[in-house]
């Protein structure tokens, strides 16, 4: 298992090395330029030059990658062109707002979605069955942006139970900051009122942005679930004389896992990438918009900054994920 | 699986029964405002984007002032007076004595002199409206500074307006200096300045508190506390403010505005808006050379359907280059009108009269004049097509558009322009001046049009100067290169028991008079 880690650690950096390529050579072929917008229509010639000259943009694409690396091996991501901000201190300050809506975004989609496949394919064809696929059929084609809109008309303008926007309330101040993730930081720190007004704060988003996943690991793991309950080894279980809920959650659910488990990680993964039409419509402040944000200005910093932390949360995504098979399935060896 | 079912659905309903998180209405001393944030930069000397501008109007006072919207006296702010060398070159500014930053340092003329100078050495987006007047400033005592300009200007004053111009409390700023930065660094997101409220905070993407400055050396203003929220979605907006969660709401669509027309706690601040909207023709770009092909599209063009169709009746029609509100604004020139048959007309005499193919470049983002521009590209596709011409649209985000438009590879484009200081030379000389900064990309040059404007740029009776800006409309409208398309109205909803809101066309967020009631 030790090495298998390690060999993954490896080609992951020899894989961000090669991303790191890719993504400056992409961001500087494309057409725009980022200090003319930051100076805007009303910046001179001789300002845009000052200030390319002062960001190093004027020298050879080669010598800039170069630069680029050796601030990277210490660390450095460079400057934000756009927020004038080390790129890094922009990450920091906007990661953990995502990393704790996608993940309560996809405790969601797990606790509702393993549990509604599970009954699914138990009781196939029985009323139960219909609803559980007409709502994760909803779940893959409607549009976020529609769907949030709807969440924020329903539960919050008409009804009032709920918030509409940010991560806390107001009046509220956020919990002292020590890991960045409001529901943790306030329940270390006792902060009761803070940990309430966040967790109402992360429902409506959180349902937004995980219900697609919610939909797609549900349809899953019906479809494995159904799978593995007509086997044979199922059938003799079930004649030795063992029960329903004994043969699921002890038997079939191990074996339906695998498939799902793939679902599972391939969606926190993008969940994690920042979403930005959720973000938008519950000004939920994250990565999403800056991501967003970076790639039309042409930050070339940032754009390769936010590239390579996603690409390194996919591989240690995708590395769990792996692991995790082997726990599942003892013919799976990590190899 | 049936208890799991029913554990989890207790917990929701749990959840949401508690009341804790739900605001309510702000108390009556905070004013909570909705906005979609775009500023880079609270630093005067780089605040460029209409929120940085507007956030630096409430917390840097400057040295002289407009009131009311009426932008053709500017009256004393922190300067209690100023006079003029009888060459027009020096201008020397008598400061108002007690003031005190919010830091309770008191202003004096170094002051002054250390932010120009900041300004112009940090040399970002705002710093050219003062490089293009200013030569040279000096205190000349603890209380006067005399600033030299390279040539005599009749709109000096009015550059002052903006918050580039806005003294900072040098002794703050200096002590925050880190590397040679003048303190950019820190005052991105703080504040030192003489005005009503102080910068507390910017959380990015959640939004900027002001609190009142206790130190300030005019009128206190009443609200305690200002918080400008960043909510980017124009709905999530609408719902929180008829909710009443927000007291205004700053970036609702024309159609919403309609919608809250009836409204019972809702009621509507209006005004004019210091922006245009233009279409642009690359002169460069065969057959846009020829005026009459140029003439032939502003008549080609219905100016009243983008009014009332596009922007729902929320704009005026614009006559000229100088928007309503400017000295030298005509109401009606007579030049512009929706008139397809002369534009066929036009056309043939022109020797194009099958027309021509030609691409019509905008960006995708956001359009700051209230329409959305894939509809206005639409119609104005559709209205030159009846006259033969075929119109290619394309949209680009925001940076790939500027890069073609500086490069003068565009063809046909549609753009926004917003005044930086209230006079028609903001106007007149980037649209009509050879080398102006819109002028210059569409590679238009009239000298006849240039020695107007530069003559009325230092002519100080204002009735000349109008006569002067006549004779410079009639050219531009005719021979250049533009057609104007739609001056914005700022329409902006608010909560009724919003009080003393001044509208005011620059700073559309001036919080000094608003109270609750």
């Amino acid at each position: 298992m030790k090495t298998y880690i390690i060999r993954r650690i490896l080609f992951t950096i020899f894989m961000l090395f090669g991303i790191t390529i890719m993504t400056f050579t992409i961001s500087h072929i494309v057409p725009g330029d980022p200090v003319a917008t930051l100076l805007g229509d009303r910046g001179t010639d001789e300002q845009i030059a000052y200030l390319r000259h002062k960001l190093g943009l004027d020298q050879p694409l080669w010598k800039q990658y170069i630069i680029y690396m050796k601030q990277l091996s210490h660390f450095d991501m460079g400057t934000s062109i756009r927020t004038n901000r080390p790129v890094a201190k922009d990450l920091a300050h906007y990661f953990p707002a995502t990393f704790e809506l996608s993940t309560f975004a996809i405790f969601l989609s797990i606790i509702l979605g393993i549990p509604a496949g599970i009954l699914s394919a138990v009781k196939k064809d029985k009323w139960i069955d219909h609803i559980t696929r007409i709502f994760s059929l909803l779940g893959v084609s409607v549009p976020v942006f529609w769907l949030g809109l709807i969440l924020l008309a329903l539960f919050y303008a008409k009804l009032g139970i709920l918030p509409a926007s940010g991560r806390i309330d107001m009046f509220i101040d956020p919990p002292t900051h020590i890991t960045g993730l409001y529901l943790i930081d306030s329940i270390l720190t006792g902060n009761w009122e803070a940990f309430w007004s966040s967790l109402q704060h992360l429902i409506l988003p959180g349902f937004c942005l995980g219900y697609l996943s919610m939909a797609r690991i549900t349809r899953m793991m019906r479809s494995s679930m159904l799978e593995v309950l007509q086997q044979d080894y199922i059938r003799t279980a079930k004649a030795t004389g063992l029960s329903w809920s004994r043969i699921i959650w002890k038997y079939a659910l191990k074996n339906a896992f695998i498939p799902t488990l793939t679902v599972i990680g391939l969606s926190y993964g993008s969940l994690l990438s920042g979403a930005v039409l959720t973000e938008t419509i519950f000004s939920w402040p994250g990565l999403g918009k800056y991501v967003v944000d970076s790639a039309l200005f042409l930050d070339f910093s940032a754009i390769m900054g936010v590239t390579l932390v996603i690409a390194l949360i996919y591989s240690i995504a995708n590395m769990i994920v792996d692991i995790l098979y082997s726990f599942f399935d003892p013919r799976v060896t990590l190899s | 699986m049936k208890k799991y079912f029913v554990i989890l659905l207790a917990l929701s309903f749990l959840l949401t029964l508690s009341t804790i998180g739900m605001a309510g209405a702000p108390p009556k001393d905070i004013l909570v405002v909705a906005e979609k944030f775009d500023a880079v930069s609270l630093d005067p000397a780089v605040a460029y984007e209409f929120s940085s501008v507007n956030i630096c109007m409430n917390v840097y006072d400057t040295l002289v002032v407009y009131k009311n919207g009426d932008f053709s006296k500017p009256y004393p702010g922190l300067a209690e007076r100023w006079e003029v060398s009888p060459d027009g070159l020096v201008w020397t500014f008598y400061l108002r004595k007690g003031v005190k930053f919010s830091s309770g340092n008191e202003l004096t003329a170094e002051d002054v002199v250390y932010s120009f100078k900041r300004a112009m050495a940090i040399n970002k987006g705002p710093a050219w409206i003062l490089e293009e007047n200013v030569k040279d400033i000096k205190a000349v005592d603890k209380y006067t500074v005399a600033i030299t300009i390279k040539q005599p200007s009749a709109y000096f004053l009015s550059t002052l307006y903006n918050p580039v111009a806005a003294p900072v409390d040098s002794k703050v700023v200096k002590a925050h200096e880190k590397n040679g930065d003048w303190g950019e660094g820190w005052l991105t997101d703080h504040s030192a300045g003489t005005g009503p409220f102080v910068i507390k905070g910017w959380e990015r993407n959640v939004g900027v508190t002001l609190v009142r400055n206790n130190n300030y050396w005019g009128d206190a203003p009443k609200l305690k506390k200002v918080i400008v929220r960043d909510i980017q979605e124009a709905n999530t907006q609408k719902m929180m403010l008829e909710k009443g969660e927000v007291d205004i709401a700053y970036a609702l669509t024309n159609e919403m505005k309609i919608e809250l027309r009836n409204n019972p706690d809702i009621k509507m601040a209006k005004g004019v808006n210091l922006r245009i909207g233009y279409l642009g023709m690359n002169v460069l770009k065969k057959p846009l050379d020829n005026v009459k092909v140029r003439q032939a599209i502003r008549y080609a063009l219905d100016y009243d359907a983008i009014v009332n169709k596009l922007a729902k009746g929320m704009g005026l029609r614009m006559e000229g280059v100088i928007i309503k509100g400017l000295l030298g604004y005509e109401k009606s020139l007579g030049i512009y009108e929706y008139n397809p048959e002369k534009a066929k007309r036009l056309m043939k005499e022109a020797g194009y009269e099958n027309g021509f193919d030609i691409t019509l470049t905008t960006s995708s983002g956001p359009s700051s004049m209230g329409l959305i521009l894939e509809d206005l590209g639409a119609l104005v596709q559709q209205n030159l097509a009846a006259i033969g011409i075929k119109v290619k649209l394309q949209f680009l985000a925001g940076s790939a558009y500027l890069q073609l438009y500086r490069n003068k590879k565009t063809e046909l484009n549609i753009g926004a322009w917003g005044a930086d200081y209230p006079d028609p030379h903001n106007f007149v000389q980037p649209f009509g001046r050879t080398g102006g900064s819109l002028a210059k990309r569409l590679s238009y040059s009239n000298p006849a049009l240039d020695m107007i404007i530069d003559k009325a740029a230092v002519e100080l009776d204002p009735a000349k100067r109008v006569k002067l800006y006549e004779a410079a409309q009639d050219i531009l409208c005719v021979d250049g290169p533009y057609a104007f398309l739609v001056q914005p109205q700022g329409i902006i909803p608010m909560r009724k028991r919003v009080e003393g809101f001044v509208y005011d066309p620059l700073n559309l967020y001036s919080f000094r008079t608003v109270y609750k009631k």
